[in-house]
């Protein structure tokens, strides 16, 4: 259990600053989601915790000591890669009992500590295959009780759901979050997927080419993002700009339409695209050029608004959601 | 369709049935026959060479010889893989193609050119007496030495790449989960890398000590009289002495030594498999 | 900082040390190929005269061409059963196709001295006398399994969908075999050609056991020019033949790396 501080951490290779001066503060116990796309270097900054890279600048800190000359074995945290690394040539046990054969247990304790972990994930049935034998599912599983089972100080997720596909996926974001949230430790979580960022964590921090463009809570990231880019990496967003200057954005959600004007209707457009997704159906509408999302939760099944027709848009003014100018 | 692409098969099985498998099977029958004339199925051949010492003694020169080798070649060549494999980025190649180009230089040419490096009078010999290493003759040609020296030349870059392979295949993130979890360098090694490596290791292992049971062309020019092994007795057999049947004798002696090695090697290296 | 070193350094020295001990012998001899003296010791004029020699030396120079001749021809034929057998593999079933592969391969694996005598004994067998035939039998079998290699390697790495779409795309059979398979398979067939080349050329067992009187290839008449004394003119044709194999290994090269890149399909690890 730590609580993690990262101070103006900076990370350059070459010509490319991928880490630009990050600050953040963790409070210790939490699950906190590093968001962003491709490149974003939040990979890099997993990695810089972790100490398998040495920042160009800056500090970490774990529960006030700083830990940027403290070698990588020596940092007890555990780490789940993406490609999961168990080790192939031992079987489930042998993996989690790796980290505890580091550490002088004795063989009793270490036997019982892995059995108590593989409980958790699971995998008890499992426990005396080779990796090999093993799917992706169980392999991540696996890969996580292995990290578990130091009782690390923190522990690093670096994209390990996304070789899964969509149904094992969110599975296993809700099993993980269970798992992290008994064993209260402090968590970094490094991922693409948005949603995945939104159901897992506390704490979510959208980063964008080295930077931290926000950090909050999924709700008031969500709600309340601080620019466009926020705004439209997690969840879409429509963009309006105001006549006297000053952006503004509302979600799809918060829209209603309706066939007839009524008062307070913000915008006019056309039906030009519907799309029906089960539980919402979409409405692509065309105002003055400029293509609205809406989106309308299926509470009831009766369609009555068509392609091609004129409708009428409406929002609260709380739902605007102001936007710096860019 | 199906039936005419089966067919292209065909050809290259023929060939090796016709000149690989049906010559072994003629060379063990002829193994029980008797160079003197006589006819009829006989022992000799194999009596003969079981039990004089003298053979028992070359088989086992032979073995210690192949095996100098491949001990010594799999110590040189283990941390020069690992180094390419986990330290060098764009050295990687240059290295790889600087080891692989004395494959295309000939057997003859590279034991050539060790005889006329270690000979008395040449160039090493020189070099070692101007600095004061050694006085005189430099004494190492034609002994087995020599032989050792010019198989491990011929043999380790083998072993280098086979184990260059099997290191490569080591996903760079297993050693870090290593790390992660507390184990030092040392450790990752030891539990980790040299486990992992084992196939290659094997494989290794086999291309070197299998061939070097049964090369003779080494032993001759750079061993000399202290050279013999079982491939020069062989060699002698079907050149000088003319006991043919003699020397398929022996030399099915030596198809089972490879046998038996390779199956053994096998067995080690199923163990290890990973994948 | 020290790691750094330790990073590089040590590594470093350690490959240059074994890259010494690779090649001083074969610089060494290539030097001395330039060497006054006819014992290949020092000290070191430079003269040209075992080149003067080696051009005049027919014996070798006619070895020389017989290797290269033997070695085009085995090339030849084996790049030609490499690829039918790679091409006709698919349709095999699993075990077959092991069994068959192990076949082929086994020339790697068993010394090539006992291969050799035993296809020796076979001409003894069937009461012919040595001949030219037997021995380009004997280096293809032994050069086959480096040609099988790289085809193997190669068609492996294609990417099965090509054919199909091909033949979705209505071609016949022996269009995309034209058009799709061979291109894609040029490569590997260059250089599996090439591999047997220098197979072949590089031989010694074989040729040595099966040669026919008379004739002779370079490796036997280097390997008896030791045995009854030789001049530095070994060292002469072993420089050029060294130079000529990395030419030719520049040039393979270039070919398949250029050819890789242009090549669609293939799934790299």
């Amino acid at each position: 259990m730590a609580n993690i501080k990262l101070e103006n951490l900076t990370k350059r290779f070459g010509e490319n600053t991928v880490v630009d001066r990050v600050n953040i503060e963790i409070p210790n116990g939490t699950l906190v989601s590093i968001l962003g796309p491709s490149g974003c270097g939040k990979t890099t900054l997993l990695r810089m915790i972790a100490g398998f890279e040495t920042p160009d600048e800056g500090s970490i800190f774990f529960d006030q000591d700083s830990v940027v000359n403290v070698p990588a074995n020596k940092r007890n945290i555990g780490m789940v890669f993406q490609s999961y690394a168990l080790f192939p040539h031992m079987t489930v046990e042998e993996n989690v009992a790796y980290g505890l054969q580091q550490r002088k247990l004795s063989k009793e304790q270490i036997d019982a500590r892995v059995m108590q972990v593989i409980h958790t994930v699971h995998m008890e049935e499992f426990r005396k295959r080779k990796p090999k034998q093993l799917s992706g599912g169980q392999q991540q599983r696996v890969a996580l009780a292995r990290a578990l089972a130091i009782s690390p100080r923190l522990l690093l997720l670096d994209e390990c759901l996304s070789a899964l596909d969509k149904k094992l996926r969110v599975e296993m974001q809700t099993e993980l979050r269970k798992i992290l949230e008994e064993s209260k430790v402090t968590t970094f979580f490094v991922t693409h997927d948005q949603e995945e960022a939104m159901t897992l964590s506390d704490f979510i921090v959208v980063m964008n080419k080295g930077i931290v463009e926000q950090m909050g809570t999924p709700l008031e990231v969500y709600e309340k993002p601080k620019n466009k880019f926020v705004a439209s990496f997690l969840g879409k967003a429509n963009f309006f700009r105001r006549e006297d200057g000053g952006n503004f954005a509302v979600r799809p959600e918060k829209i209603h339409l309706s066939a007839e004007e009524q008062n307070g209707a913000r915008q006019e457009g056309i039906i030009t695209f519907i799309t029906y997704s089960g539980n919402i159906t979409s409405y692509t509408i065309e105002c003055k050029g400029d293509a609205v999302l809406c989106e309308k939760q299926n509470v009831q099944i009766r369609e009555n608004l068509k392609k091609g027709q004129n409708v009428f848009l409406h929002w609260d003014k709380d739902s605007e959601i102001e936007l710096a100018d860019e | 369709m199906k039936r005419k692409k089966k067919l292209l098969t065909f050809p290259s099985i023929i060939v090796l049935t016709v000149f690989a498998i049906l010559p072994l099977i003629i060379m063990l029958v002829y193994s029980f026959q008797s160079d003197s004339g006589a006819v009829g199925a006989t022992l000799e051949n194999y009596t003969n060479f079981f039990l004089k010492s003298v053979y028992l003694k070359l088989t086992y020169r032979t073995i210690i010889n192949s095996l100098a080798v491949t001990i010594i070649s799999l110590i040189i060549s283990y941390p020069l893989a690992y180094f390419m494999a986990k330290k060098f980025k764009g050295l990687k190649n240059i290295v790889m193609i600087l080891i692989l180009i004395p494959f295309f230089t000939n057997q003859l040419v590279r034991v050539y050119s060790w005889l006329i490096f270690l000979q008395d009078g040449g160039v090493l010999n020189s070099f070692l007496q101007s600095v004061g290493v050694v006085e005189g003759s430099l004494g190492i040609l034609f002994t087995q030495g020599a032989v050792v020296i010019g198989l491990v030349h011929a043999f380790f870059p083998y072993m280098v790449i086979t184990i260059y392979l099997a290191l490569e295949r080591v996903d760079n993130a297993v050693l870090e989960a290593s790390s992660s979890l507390g184990a030092s360098k040392i450790r990752t090694f030891f539990q980790v890398v040299l486990p992992l490596s084992m196939p290659g290791v094997v494989t290794g292992i086999m291309i070197v000590f299998v061939p070097c049971l049964g090369t003779f062309v080494e032993p001759r020019i750079l061993g000399g009289v202290n050279g013999t092994v079982i491939g020069t007795v062989i060699e002698d057999q079907f050149f000088e002495i003319y006991g043919w049947n003699f020397g398929a004798a022996i030399a099915f002696v030596l198809f089972a030594m490879v046998i038996i090695s390779m199956a053994g090697l096998s067995r080690i290296g199923r163990r290890y498999d990973n994948e | 900082m020290r790691k750094y070193f330790a990073d590089h350094l040590i590594p470093t020295l350690y490959a240059l040390i074994a890259l010494a001990f690779l090649y001083t012998p074969i610089i060494v001899l290539m030097v001395m190929g330039f060497n006054e003296s006819r014992y290949n010791t020092l000290p070191f004029s430079f003269s040209l005269k075992w080149y003067s020699a080696l051009a005049q030396n027919e014996v070798l120079i006619h070895a020389a061409v017989n290797s290269f001749i033997l070695a085009l021809i085995t090339a030849l034929i084996c790049v030609v059963l490499a690829t039918m057998f790679v091409l006709g593999m698919k349709t095999l079933s699993r075990s077959m196709e092991g069994l068959f592969r192990s076949l082929i391969m086994m020339p790697m694996s068993i010394p090539w001295l006992i291969l050799a005598l035993s296809m020796l004994l076979l001409i003894r067998f069937i009461d012919m006398d040595k001949n030219m035939f037997f021995v380009v039998a004997g280096h293809v079998v032994i050069s086959l399994p480096y040609a099988m290699l790289s085809l193997q390697a190669r068609i492996q790495a294609l990417d099965p969908a090509l054919e199909e779409m091909s033949a979705s795309l209505g071609a016949s059979s022996l269009n995309t075999f034209r058009r799709i398979t061979m291109p894609a398979l040029a490569p590997a067939i260059v250089a599996g050609g090439f591999l047997a080349f220098m197979i072949s050329f590089d031989n010694f067992a074989i040729s040595y056991f099966l040669i026919p009187a008379g004739t002779s290839t370079l490796p036997i008449e280097i390997q008896s020019s030791i045995k009854f004394g030789f001049t530095p003119e070994i060292n002469a044709i072993s420089t050029v033949i060294i130079g000529v194999s990395l030419l030719c290994l520049a040039i393979v090269g270039l070919i398949m790396g250029s050819s890789i890149e242009n090549m669609i399909g293939g799934k790299k690890k």
